[in-house]
């Protein structure tokens, strides 16, 4: 019998049956995802496969100075070294200038001695070591820059050298183009052909139970000629952040929308017991007791779940795969494991148990429902809730609308739930897209770099500054150094401590054209005044007001945090101090950065034409070359994962809206067959239909936009870690607009059918 | 010589069930009266139900002509056959087919709306259903009224745009005999003002208050009977007579 049921209402339960698989599969895609990340951080970041310490130096002696220093010998397991230049020269593939922070080269004997992680993955990968002038490099840096096998990079400053790339590699040290920091291996002759600073490139992994060794631990000599130091959590980081963003975001928003069909499914349901009021009681007082009339709809659901469901999570597997290879790309690959085995079983037993533990819910009211009083419904009487119309006298479709809107406030309040949702989930991911793909626009909230039109990496000095300074182009400029390296700690009265690498100081914090931008409070402007990011500040306990003990190298005292900043930088363990703090504190530093806003009315291109005509030996640059990787990689790869999370969304929202119409259609068939019978016409029924579908829509758009307003920026700066979301108005306006436009089509489309039937038909029961 | 109001031509009306046809309505030639309560009885299956439906613009003919007060049909448009509806026909069905969200009035007044004024059509509305007895009702929802009273509204609401005709299929049919009783002394009051009025039924009793019988057999006007204008005292023979045309045709 529940068959014939499910076959006479087939296409209803087919549409409840492909939303239920659309919903599963994001949310067993997404856990699926998250759990798999997770686990494969955990194992990957905690094992010998990844360096717990990177250090690059300035000194050729630096591994020396190291095995030396018993304090730190005796926490390390293996220490790797490899002699390196740091690469100051320009770096160019055909023709075009490729901008690199940190850039080096190291030279490589044999790959097998590598201790972490290294993959070959494209070209001669074969080969033990680079030839002579040949170049291995991270696949990563090879995609942020178009860079493919066979390629000829250039370096030229005084001295030009030519390199093929020959192989690019997948490291430990490189999870992801966010890391910034692309080391690229050569020969040991190629390498001393390059006439650039020497240096060290030393990993580090720690003993079984070590974490970490305290930079005190470490020779001054040593910790004050870093290039760069990177630890194992910031490696970690650079990989996390995008799992952490979309796998949770992601999990999120499948788990609303499933509930939301769920709470759909409840409301058919309740729906068609109404309108089988009547058939439930013939087939009570035929005998049928109520425990088989409930199994018999239960069964209706269940079946629907018991196909939908499992299709689902298996459907979730290949979107698990594309966010898995995207973020998986330049490790080891995304695999599924028994973790996901385990998450679909549960997820499995879970939606099945929500979905009929909601339909048993609805069923419950069953045994309430005597023949006798089931039979008395019919021609004559409803069991419907009776509503007075809120406009009286009311004849024009619009009116009609509002009073059957109000009149029908279940049904209403379901559609403005399904498109409330809908509408926010779809402008969630398409702000998320949008701050993603205009990261380059806001690199002082992700950075604590000053908002400005361009900067140039050089030696600042004075035939720089008063260039810079007097320059025709130039609005305002200020100088700065972003590596500052020193053995820094800040903690707070408890005791909690943290380290902060690289710490950044700016001539000024607080001009008004070059400024920064802070979650709260301000820039310091004082001595003993410092701003620190908002991981620290949750790290540590602290926030603007709170004072905090500051170490660096041997001086000790405590700094007023004036205001927090985002940063993903190396981490996000950053500090904001001032020069004369600096000074205070006995740091060598030297501005290495000028940071530019140009006059209004002067672009990028002008200017850079201009320093490059004037002073050639200065590149101008968009942005800071170190970010390039981190825009390119976030943009990598929230473009492909947020397009297809909106698509999804647009496509459960379709799918919810038919459902809908179906039900609204069915329910309202009579009631079209009388007004045509009473001589209203197809286009008054359509326009009515429209005119409430255009109603809720509205009102729906309106929760949505509140919804937005108030947590999706929670969200994501809980999610992320920066308040970085940015919903501009022709965003809202344009997915507002959009989803009206097409939900007014589907609803339009609906209402066809009814233009060919003839009333009696449209009538018939 | 009364003036035709509807007319119908080699009338058919087929329906198809699965991979069958199943013609209901064989070449029909058909001419009603104006003044006159025509009722087309027949067997079940007969093919009256579809013959009103299909004279009435409720349902499309296969084929065929079919004018209603000189107008073909069968070649109007939706907006033409929706004015039709609206202005010149009202129907009455047996399951009363009211708005169960509109109450006792806005059912009656809705369907006169655009015909006069808000104000002159909900006066008539309520006037209509005071002379019915509904004064006392025009808030209610038609599912809190019995069946009788649904049906006193149906009427109401026929009788809003003064439709030059009404079609009424078994409107009796769901009532018990009183209140049927109740709502064909309605309708024979009409129609002795001159209201022309088309219905269908199987009750001898309803059939007594037509001034013409037509009998449908086959999906073929198999007889057609006169009566000339009801009067109360000549129920039983007019009773007789039709039950004597019924037997001839074996029904």
């Amino acid at each position: 019998m529940w068959k014939k049921k499910l076959r006479q209402k087939k296409y209803q339960f087919l549409l409840i049956g492909i939303v239920l698989f659309v919903t599963t599969a994001i949310f067993a895609g997404c856990i699926s995802f998250t759990l798999e990340t997770t686990r494969f951080g955990q194992d990957f970041f905690k094992s010998e496969t990844c360096p717990d310490m990177i250090y690059l130096t300035r000194s050729a002696d630096s591994e020396q100075l190291l095995k030396q220093t018993s304090d730190v010998m005796n926490d390390v397991d293996t220490l790797f070294a490899q002699s390196a230049k740091y690469i100051t020269a320009g770096m160019y593939v055909d023709d075009k200038a490729i901008n690199v922070t940190f850039n080096s080269c190291m030279a490589l004997n044999n790959v097998e001695e590598i201790p972490y992680y290294f993959e070959r993955v494209k070209g001669a990968t074969k080969d033990l070591a680079p030839k002579n002038h040949e170049v291995w490099i991270s696949q990563a840096f090879a995609d942020d820059n178009n860079i493919e096998v066979g390629d000829t990079i250039f370096l030229r400053s005084s001295y030009e050298c030519m390199l093929t790339v020959t192989v690019l590699y997948n490291s430990a040290p490189v999870p992801s183009g966010m890391m910034g920091i692309f080391p690229m291996f050569v020969s040991q002759e190629t390498l001393n052909s390059i006439d650039e600073p020497d240096a060290t490139y030393i990993t580090l992994q720690f003993k079984d139970g070590i974490k970490s060794i305290p930079n005190e631990c470490y020779p001054e000599e040593f910790m004050s000629n870093l290039y760069y130091s990177i630890d194992v959590a910031g490696i970690n980081m650079t990989y996390s952040t995008a799992s952490m963003l979309f796998g949770g975001i992601g999990t999120i928003a499948s788990l609303i929308i499933f509930l939301v069909s769920v709470i759909l499914i409840r409301f058919i349901l309740r729906s068609s017991l109404l309108r089988e009021y009547r058939s439930i009681g013939i087939y009570k007082s035929l005998g049928y007791t109520s425990k088989k009339i409930i199994r018999f709809y239960l069964n209706c659901y269940a079946f629907v779940g018991v196909f939908a469901i499992p299709l689902g999570i298996l459907g979730g597997i290949p979107l698990a795969y594309l966010l898995g290879g995207i973020t998986n790309k330049y490790l080891t690959g995304y695999h599924i494991t028994s973790t996901s085995i385990l998450a679909a079983v549960l997820t499995f037993v879970i939606l099945m148990l929500i979905l009929l533990g909601n339909v048993y819910a609805i069923l419950r009211t069953i045994p309430k429902i005597t023949p006798i009083k089931a039979l008395s419904i019919g021609a004559t009487s409803s069991k419907e809730k009776l509503k007075r119309s809120l406009i009286p006298s009311a004849h024009s479709p619009f009116s009609m609308a509002i009073n059957m809107i109000w009149k029908k406030k279940s049904l209403s309040v379901m559609v403005v739930l399904v498109l409330s949702v809908s509408f926010y989930l779809i402008l969630l991911f398409g702000s998320i897209s949008h701050t993603c793909s205009t990261l380059e626009s806001h690199l002082d909230v992700w950075f604590g770099i000053p908002r400005t039109s361009c900067s140039i990496a050089a030696d600042v000095t004075d035939d720089v500054r008063s260039y810079l300074t007097d320059n025709p182009y130039v609005k305002k400029v200020i100088f700065g150094d972003l590596s500052i390296r020193a053995t820094t700690f800040v903690s707070n009265t408890t005791g909690n401590d943290l380290s902060a690498d690289p710490i950044f100081s700016y001539e000024s914090f607080e001009d008004p054209v070059v400024s920064f931008t802070y979650a709260k409070g301000r820039p310091p402007k004082n001595p003993l005044e410092i701003g620190i990011t908002s991981d620290m500040s949750k790290e540590i306990g602290g926030t603007v007001g709170d004072y905090v003990n500051l170490t660096i190298n041997d001086y000790t005292g405590d700094f007023l945090i004036t205001g927090i900043f985002s940063s993903l930088m190396q981490g996000g363990h950053n500090l904001h101090i001032l020069p004369v703090d600096l000074d205070r504190c006995h740091i060598t530093y030297h501005f290495d950065n000028s940071m530019i806003q140009l006059k209004e009315g002067v672009s990028f291109e002008e200017f850079q034409d201009y320093v490059q005509e004037t002073k050639p030996e200065l590149q101008v640059v968009s942005y800071m070359p170190g970010l390039k990787s981190a825009v390119i990689s976030v943009k990598n790869l929230s473009k492909p994962v947020t397009f297809t999370l909106v698509i999804v969304f647009i496509l459960f929202s379709i799918l919810n809206i038919i459902n809908l119409m179906m039900m609204n259609n069915l329910e309202n068939r009579k009631q079209y067959g009388i007004l045509k019978a009473l001589g209203f016409t197809n286009r008054y029924i359509c326009a009515q239909n429209m005119f409430r579908t255009l109603i809720l829509s509205t009102i729906a758009a309106i929760f949505a936009q509140v919804l937005d307003l108030l947590f999706s920026k929670i969200l994501f700066a809980n999610l992320v870690g920066i308040d970085a979301l940015i919903c501009p108005f022709t965003l809202r306006l344009g997915v507002t607009f959009s989803m009206m436009v097409l939900i007014l089509f589907i609803t339009y489309l609906f209402t066809l059918p009814v233009k060919k039937i003839s009333p009696k038909e449209l009538m018939e029961e | 010589m009364k003036n035709t109001i509807i007319k119908t031509e080699k009338l058919c009306k087929s329906f198809i069930i699965g991979k069958t046809s199943n013609t209901v309505l064989k070449n029909i030639d058909l001419e009603i009266y104006e003044g006159d309560f025509t009722i087309i009885m027949g067997s079940s299956g007969s093919g009256k139900s579809t013959l009103l439906y299909s004279i009435s613009t409720m349902d499309t003919p296969t084929s065929g002509d079919v004018s209603i007060l000189g107008q073909d049909i069968t070649h109007l448009n939706e907006y033409e056959i929706a004015a039709i509806r609206k202005k010149d026909i009202s129907f009455i069905f047996q399951s009363m087919n009211l708005l169960p969200d509109l109450t006792v009035f806005e059912n009656v007044a809705y369907s006169g709306y655009g015909l006069a004024s808000k104000e002159q059509i909900n006066q008539k509305a309520t006037d209509l259903l005071t002379s019915l007895d509904l004064g006392d009702s025009l808030l209610k929802y038609p599912s809190e009224l019995s069946g009788g009273g649904q049906q006193r509204v149906a009427i109401a609401r026929a009788l809003i745009s003064d439709a030059k005709i009404i079609f009424g299929d078994e409107p009796t049919g769901a009532l018990n005999s009183s209140m049927g009783r109740q709502v064909l002394d309605i309708l024979t009051d009409l129609n002795n003002k001159g209201q022309s009025i088309v219905m269908v039924t199987h009750d001898i009793k309803a059939a007594a208050r037509a001034t013409r019988l037509l009998y449908l057999s086959d999906g073929k006007i198999a007889g057609d009977l006169k009566l000339g204008t009801y009067i109360p005292d000549n129920r039983a023979e007019r009773e007789d007579a039709i039950f004597q045309f019924l037997k001839e045709h074996n029904w």
